[in-house]
């Protein structure tokens, strides 16, 4: 008998272990990797089923990349690149989906230009700095032209949780040595694009256009709304008109240097300070300080 | 009283074993046994490809079976057929080396039978059978006959444009575009295209659309309209010609963008050899990209 206890007692014990609750069978996956990618109702991912590939994020700075292709690598039809670009709040910067195929050519898709982050969701639910890994859903739609939400488009959307390359940060505007940097009622405000020249925009709703004279020479330059050189132009763009509400402006512009690259085209470097004030709401006022610039004029 | 303790242990135990074991609801683990996959195909005879390569895509409803840059199957995930284009790959100089199926009616002449879309582990099955031509448009043209089955795995994919389609109902009954092919109108004006939409029965529609002139707008037509209509045809297999409906309607364009028409039409077409043969075709809609078609 006393040979059988010790036994049974061991029996006893695995057979509790049997028990319990359900999740002692499955494996902690708290923070499995994933990658769901859906267009137009078509379901792509990249872990388990590597429908997605040359996946990555990368960040620089503030600034995230998601990057993405589908349909390479396999004697496909069609081949997609797509570049998500948005800040570590989550606002939009830009989308683009490069699409190509044998029988039409290239099409390419982009998010809306104007306002972009009010267009594209994207819900950062937790960056984590010390694994540099980052967990987020998106959607929105992109467009074949950027300033028209009627042309040819897809819908996106997707989920994933990725680890994350991280590289030094990019300042002023990617690709270009210009820059425009302010701050709207004490907030940072910096451009992310320069399009058309002098013309700065940002993942928000506001724009900033500086503008100079042909004969313009370093020094400062009081403007307001009704000047025609030498000025700064502020304007925030209406989601029910899609077009863009001029503020009334009243400041100082300053050019300190201006670079001559031949063929009659410029790099302006300066400040700024100004008021804007809303026509239209007295109490919207936004002082725009601490502006920095260079920016392209071709006269 | 040994043999009783040892008993009522023993039940104990089995009690307990029992209860260890699974019931209904607990997460059973299945394993996957991945399906081969399977491509053959016979040419007169001769096995041609027994293979485990092929790549498939399914690009919305269009499923593609490509063995090689050339030599690709298609089908729409209804199981409506599409092309199949062959090449032999003959070394000889002047032997045929290309084959298709025959481009007009194709189900009169070309067996293909998808059995299975399994869209959850995404495969498809199917056997297919029948002629292909050296010209996909004449039935006298030199012929090989080929004959195979599939099971193979499918890759979703994504198109470049999203929706492109020609569907219809002719007289009452659903129409889809399967396959097409695109040529210059026969006025000689140069902008003026005409893409012929086939499914693999009878009937073809012929979008006629001006390359620099159809703007977004209502083209109410008749047949002696340039352009800017919708045609209707059907392929006599006695005569192996098409009868070119007369076809009066309205095609209203609702996208133009680029090389991107869009819209919807209606049409009552009349078979010119037989007045009384009348065909109403309604809930046309279509979404085409012009390409250049360098055949």
């Amino acid at each position: 008998m006393k040979r059988i206890l010790p036994f049974v007692f061991g029996l006893l014990v695995f057979c509790a272990g049997c028990s319990g609750n359900d999740d002692d069978n499955v494996p902690a996956q708290a923070d499995e990797l994933y990658f769901h990618f859906n267009e137009n109702g078509t379901e792509l991912s990249l872990y388990p089923q590597t429908t997605l590939d040359h996946s990555g994020v990368q960040r620089f700075g503030d600034i995230f990349y998601i990057k993405t292709g589908f349909g390479y690598g396999y004697d496909s039809e069609q081949q997609h690149q797509l570049t998500i670009t948005f800040d570590h709040n989550g606002a939009l910067i830009s989308a683009v989906q490069e699409s190509q195929s044998e029988e039409y050519g290239s099409y390419d898709y982009y998010s809306y230009k104007n306002f972009p982050s009010h267009y594209f969701n994207i819900n950062i639910i937790s960056i984590d700095e010390v694994n540099k890994r980052i967990k987020l859903t998106f959607s929105g739609t992109l467009f074949t032209d950027e300033l028209d939400m009627n042309s040819e488009s897809v819908d996106i959307s997707g989920d994933l949780n990725m680890d994350y390359m991280e590289y030094e940060e990019i300042t002023g505007i990617p690709y270009s040595q210009h820059y425009c940097n302010a701050k709207f009622n004490g907030a940072d405000w910096v451009a992310h694009f320069e399009e058309p020249n002098g013309t700065f925009t940002a993942s928000d709703a506001y724009r900033v256009q500086v503008h100079f004279g042909i004969d313009a020479a370093p020094n400062s330059y009081n403007f307001n709304s009704d000047s025609t050189e030498n000025y700064v132009k502020f304007s925030k763009f209406n989601t029910v008109t899609l077009l863009w509400d001029y503020y009334t402006v009243n400041g100082v512009v300053a050019p300190s240097y201006r670079e001559y690259h031949g063929n009659a085209t410029y790099s302006f470097i300066g400040t700024f300070d100004f008021v804007a004030t809303n026509p239209n709401d007295a109490s919207d006022v936004i002082h725009v300080t601490d502006g920095t610039f260079r920016s392209f004029q071709v006269f | 009283m040994m043999k009783n303790t040892l008993s009522i242990l023993f039940c104990i135990i089995l009690a307990t074993v029992a209860g260890c074991s699974s019931n209904d609801d607990d997460p059973v683990t299945v394993p996957v046994v991945e399906t081969p996959s399977v491509f053959k195909m016979d040419v007169n005879g001769v096995e041609k490809y027994n293979i485990s390569s092929a790549v498939v895509f399914k690009t919305e409803n269009t499923i593609l079976i490509k063995l090689s840059n050339t030599n690709r199957i298609s089908f729409d995930a209804s199981g409506q057929f599409g092309f199949f284009k062959l090449d032999l790959d003959l070394p000889s100089p002047g032997q045929t080396s290309l084959f298709y199926s025959f481009r007009e009616f194709s189900s009169n002449y070309f067996d293909f039978n998808l059995e299975q879309i399994d869209e959850v582990h995404k495969r498809i099955k199917g056997t297919y059978s029948g002629y292909l031509y050296a010209n996909e448009a004449n039935l006298n043209s030199e012929i090989k006959y080929v004959s195979g089955y599939f099971d193979l795995a499918y890759r979703d994919l994504v198109p470049t444009v999203s929706g492109l389609k020609n569907h219809a109902r002719i007289n009452g009954n659903d129409w889809n575009r399967t396959n097409k092919y695109s040529i210059q109108a026969a006025d000689g004006i140069g902008t003026h295209v005409i893409q012929h939409d086939l499914s693999d029965g009878e009937y073809k529609i012929m979008v006629n659309y001006d390359l620099t002139h159809t703007p977004v707008g209502t083209y109410n037509f008749i047949p002696a309209d340039a352009t800017n209509k919708i045609q209707l045809a059907k392929f006599d297999t006695v005569t192996n010609t098409y009868i070119n409906y007369n076809c009066t309607g309205t095609l209203v364009i609702t996208k133009r963008e680029g090389d991107i028409f869009g819209g919807t039409y209606q049409f009552t077409a009349v078979n010119p050899n037989n007045p009384a043969d009348v065909i109403q075709v309604t809930d046309g809609d279509f979404k085409l990209v012009y390409y250049y078609q360098s055949n």
